[in-house]
């Protein structure tokens, strides 16, 4: 596929800028084994505790150092020789963009993403190392995975053909954006916390005790949520402020890969809380514990190994991790579902009845929502792995017209929770208690209702030209009025817009940058909703000045720019290069060389000269052949068309209402489950589930317990 | 009575799923990569990718019309026509995706989703 960034896994080779990885994953390889050992014979206090855990620290201090490297090799601006920093960044970023730099790739961002569950792991093995090695040995076998990946795709490759001196590239200018700045670690975060409930569900399993787990792991699952949450909402804002398409979801494959283990974390959390009060749902939550992390790494290999290349503009190439990406993902699905059937019988829960043994409860609310999530995970993953079962792609209407009817049973859903609380006694009391549910399921409610109303958008498109004629669209009138030039590279066109006497300025900024032009869409905002202008084309007039072979060489042939009498020549052209040479005579002036390169616009006399590419008539003869060069002309005189998309979104601020108010209360929750954990000794995790736990023999008792921080029988 | 609600719990979810078949056969549009299965393909949109033929596009400003041609690995080419704005970036585009129907003479594209340039073509090691 010669559509994106192509390049097989070299042979391994160790250089002086990769060696740390290399000895990352030679320590967290001991620390595994160590934790492995150590899981089998429980002992400890032996030295190969501690083995494992220096390796452990060595391994995540050669990833930090790694990461800490690039970065400095990044800001340093002259390692341009390696592949990655040529691709992602250039001397002329600002700073910000020059550390997202650091994950805009594919490379960077696995390094970003094993730093962050190294650190994760590093709070686990504080709290946890000596009582569960085996917590820690499927934390390490998920570093070494990672670890291994990055010598695969490694972030340090050299560039084979790097010419001294030359500079990066930069960041995608599409990237060049504040949310879109933090997003990827947002989102890695997010990833790394939520293999926390699965390293508990596996020691759950193993040990056969699948109630502790719970507690332990809530405040993780919350965290790791609401990052995944926050990434999310940061990749929606991204796209609908800068991608111009007039939306902020478009059921793009690499978004369905986030919304996948988003979904199938959101239905964990009501399964841990309703197991946590009631000791319900105790196999659903170890299934959807590992689920989610083994989801995680199907929408890691979805997006990374370039199945989906061909089905998506997005997707990211292929770096030659495919095979390992997709050995992982087996493995783990396997050794998840090994142990879940080995143990199924061992894990049950005891069902205690709700109190009034109602029908509709809080408790059969949240059994039915974990279901409709369960349906709604499968409907995204069914969709998003269509091409790979059946060589055919999903249009977005598939997966709109499935969640109608999901969307519409989680709002029954939540009012049913909630009101179903409310008819009983205490009402304040208890609303109080759920306070960050009810403020996360109004977000849900907010952002549902955002959706809808803004999905009714009008769209209208309106082709505007610089001879002053007026269009109506949406009760307001639009003009071309100008096209301004900051910089060589950036084309500021104004839209005025009229209604009554109230006129507007709509700048639409047009960026020509060496991965082709970049628009910007213009909102503005209201409380009624947006109105959202998107340049869909500027058509820029191109010109292709050209020379034909003689026995001297190329000449040139004159060309006059259309309507102004000046006049172009191409006077010379490396095509190994992207280079041309060219004449540039003004109406009654003396001529002025100038050189235009690929990405590299020269402006002349109020003109800029964009490269486009070389052209040539293709013929094989001598005499008859000439070649030129296409070059995009943006100047004072020329004539200039823009076609623009108005658009009207009403009431499309409850979307971000509601997605703030869903992470407002999964942070509030996660500090309050956290808190109840504060005094929890985690060395008390009992070996089998015989105990009489606390939790289990009387519900309101472990909550009142559990919220004072005593957790011991 | 709890009888009841589970028995109209799996009847939704057989109507969701039944809902779901029938969504999928709708939105389901096959993936493409050569002519000759393109002609074979039968009614109903396909997605078809393929390299975009260097300056064979024409587009009409007056009536927003693009026509271009798009060749597949094996040289094979098919002609595109597209009713609406040029996709932005077109111009210095290598492939393109696009959606739509083949009817005889050539491909009646509904959607023109173009791939970037690969600048990085020739740096494979």
């Amino acid at each position: 596929m010669p559509v994106q960034i192509q390049r097989q896994a070299g042979l391994v080779t160790i250089t002086a800028d990769n060696f740390p990885i290399y000895a990352s994953f030679l320590c967290i390889s001991i620390s595994f084994l160590m934790y492995f050992a150590l899981a089998i014979v429980k002992k400890p206090n032996s030295p190969a505790a501690s083995l494992a855990r220096g390796t452990y620290i060595t391994s995540l201090i050669a990833i930090g150092y790694s990461t800490l490297y690039m970065l400095q090799s990044i800001l340093s601006e002259t390692r341009y020789d390696i592949a990655y920093i040529h691709d992602y960044s250039g001397p002329n970023d600002a700073l910000i963009y020059k550390i997202s730099a650091l994950w805009a790739g594919q490379e960077g961002s696995l390094l970003i993403w094993t730093l962050m569950a190294g650190v994760i792991g590093l709070f686990l093995m504080r709290r946890l190392a000596t009582v569960s090695p085996i917590i820690m040995s499927f934390w390490c076998s998920v570093q070494a995975f990672f670890t291994l990946l990055l010598i695969v795709a490694d972030p340090f490759r050299k560039m084979l053909d790097y010419q001294t001196g030359s500079f990066g590239q930069g960041l995608n200018p599409l990237l060049k954006n504040p949310w879109m700045a933090i997003h990827p670690p947002i989102i890695f975060l997010g990833y790394a916390a939520l293999a926390v409930p699965a390293a508990f569900a596996i020691y759950a399993l193993i040990k056969g005790n699948t109630r502790d787990w719970v507690k332990l792991c809530l405040p993780w699952a919350l965290f790791g949520w609401v990052s995944l949450t926050a990434g999310i909402v940061l990749g929606m804002v991204w796209s609908y402020e800068v991608l111009g398409w007039g939306g902020y979801w478009g059921w793009d494959p690499v978004e369905n890969a986030s919304l996948i283990p988003w979904l199938t974390s959101t239905a964990l959390l009501h399964g841990l809380l309703l197991q946590r009060s009631r000791n319900r749902m105790a196999r659903a939550n170890i299934v959807m514990a590992l689920g989610t992390f083994v989801l995680v790494l199907y929408a890691s290999f979805l997006t990374r190994s370039g199945v989906l290349s061909n089905f998506s503009v997005h997707s990211f190439a292929d770096l030659g991790t495919y095979s390992f990406l997709l050995a992982f993902l087996v493995s783990y699905l396997l050794l998840s579902i090994a142990l879940i059937t080995g143990r199924w019988r061992a894990i049950s829960g005891t069902r205690v009845e709700d109190r009034n043994g109602r029908l509709i409860s809080r408790d059969t609310a949240i059994t039915a929502g974990v279901a409709v999530l369960t349906l709604f995970t499968l409907v995204v993953l069914i969709g998003t792995s269509w091409p790979l079962i059946r060589q055919a792609a999903v249009r977005p209407q598939f997966y709109t017209h499935m969640s109608m009817p999901l969307a519409a049973a989680i709002l029954v859903l939540m009012a049913l929770g909630t009101f179903a609380a409310w008819s009983r006694d205490n009402v304040i009391r208890r609303t109080l208690r759920n306070r960050n549910a009810h403020i996360a399921h109004i977000g849900v409610a907010l952002l549902i209702l955002g959706v809808v109303a803004s999905s009714m958008s009008r769209l209208m498109t309106l082709p505007l030209k610089t001879d002053g004629t007026t269009h109506s669209a949406l009760g307001w009138s639009f003009a071309l009025d100008r096209t301004d030039r900051p910089t060589d590279t950036t084309e500021i066109t104004h839209i005025i817009m009229r209604r009554g006497s109230h006129q507007i300025d709509a700048p639409l900024t047009v960026e020509y940058t060496e991965h082709g032009a970049v628009r910007k869409p213009f909102i503005r905002s209201s409380i009624l909703g947006d109105l959202y202008i998107s340049p869909k084309g500027i058509d820029v007039p191109t010109i292709t000045p050209t020379a034909s072979m003689t026995d001297d060489g190329w000449a040139a042939l004159p060309y006059n720019i259309p309507g102004t009498g000046s006049t172009i020549r191409l006077v010379g052209m490396e095509v190994e290069s992207h280079m041309a040479r060219l004449e540039y005579t003004p109406k009654n002036g003396t001529p002025v060389e100038v050189t235009v390169y690929e990405g590299r616009p020269a402006a002349v006399d109020g003109y800029t000269f964009t490269f486009q590419r070389f052209v040539s008539n293709g013929s094989k003869d001598m005499a008859t052949m000439t070649a030129g060069v296409e070059l995009a002309v943006t100047g004072r005189t020329l004539a200039q068309r823009v076609m623009i998309e108005v658009s009207w979104k009403p009431l499309i601020w409850l979307v971000w209402a509601g997605t703030a108010l869903i992470i407002l209360g999964g942070a509030l929750a996660m500090l309050r489950r956290r808190s109840e954990n504060a005094g929890l000794n985690y060395g008390i995790l009992p070996d089998s589930a015989g105990s009489d736990g606390e939790i289990v023999s009387d519900s309101r008792r472990g909550r009142d317990r559990a919220s004072k921080g005593e957790v011991t029988p | 009575m709890n009888k009841w609600l589970y028995a109209l719990g799996v009847l939704l979810v057989l109507g969701f799923g039944f809902l779901g078949v029938v969504e999928l056969n709708e939105s389901q549009t096959p993936y493409i990569t050569s002519v000759a299965e393109l002609k074979t393909a039968g009614d109903g949109p396909v997605q078809f990718v393929g390299s975009i033929v260097q300056g064979s596009s024409r587009y009409s400003d007056s009536s927003d019309e693009l026509l271009f041609t798009l060749k597949d690995k094996q040289g094979k080419a098919v002609h595109i026509f597209y009713k609406g704005v040029k996709p932005s970036g077109f111009d210095s585009a290598s492939q393109a995706v696009v959606r739509g129907e083949y009817r005889g003479n050539g491909f009646d594209a509904e959607q023109v989703l173009v791939k970037c340039p690969s600048r990085y073509k020739g740096r494979q090691d």
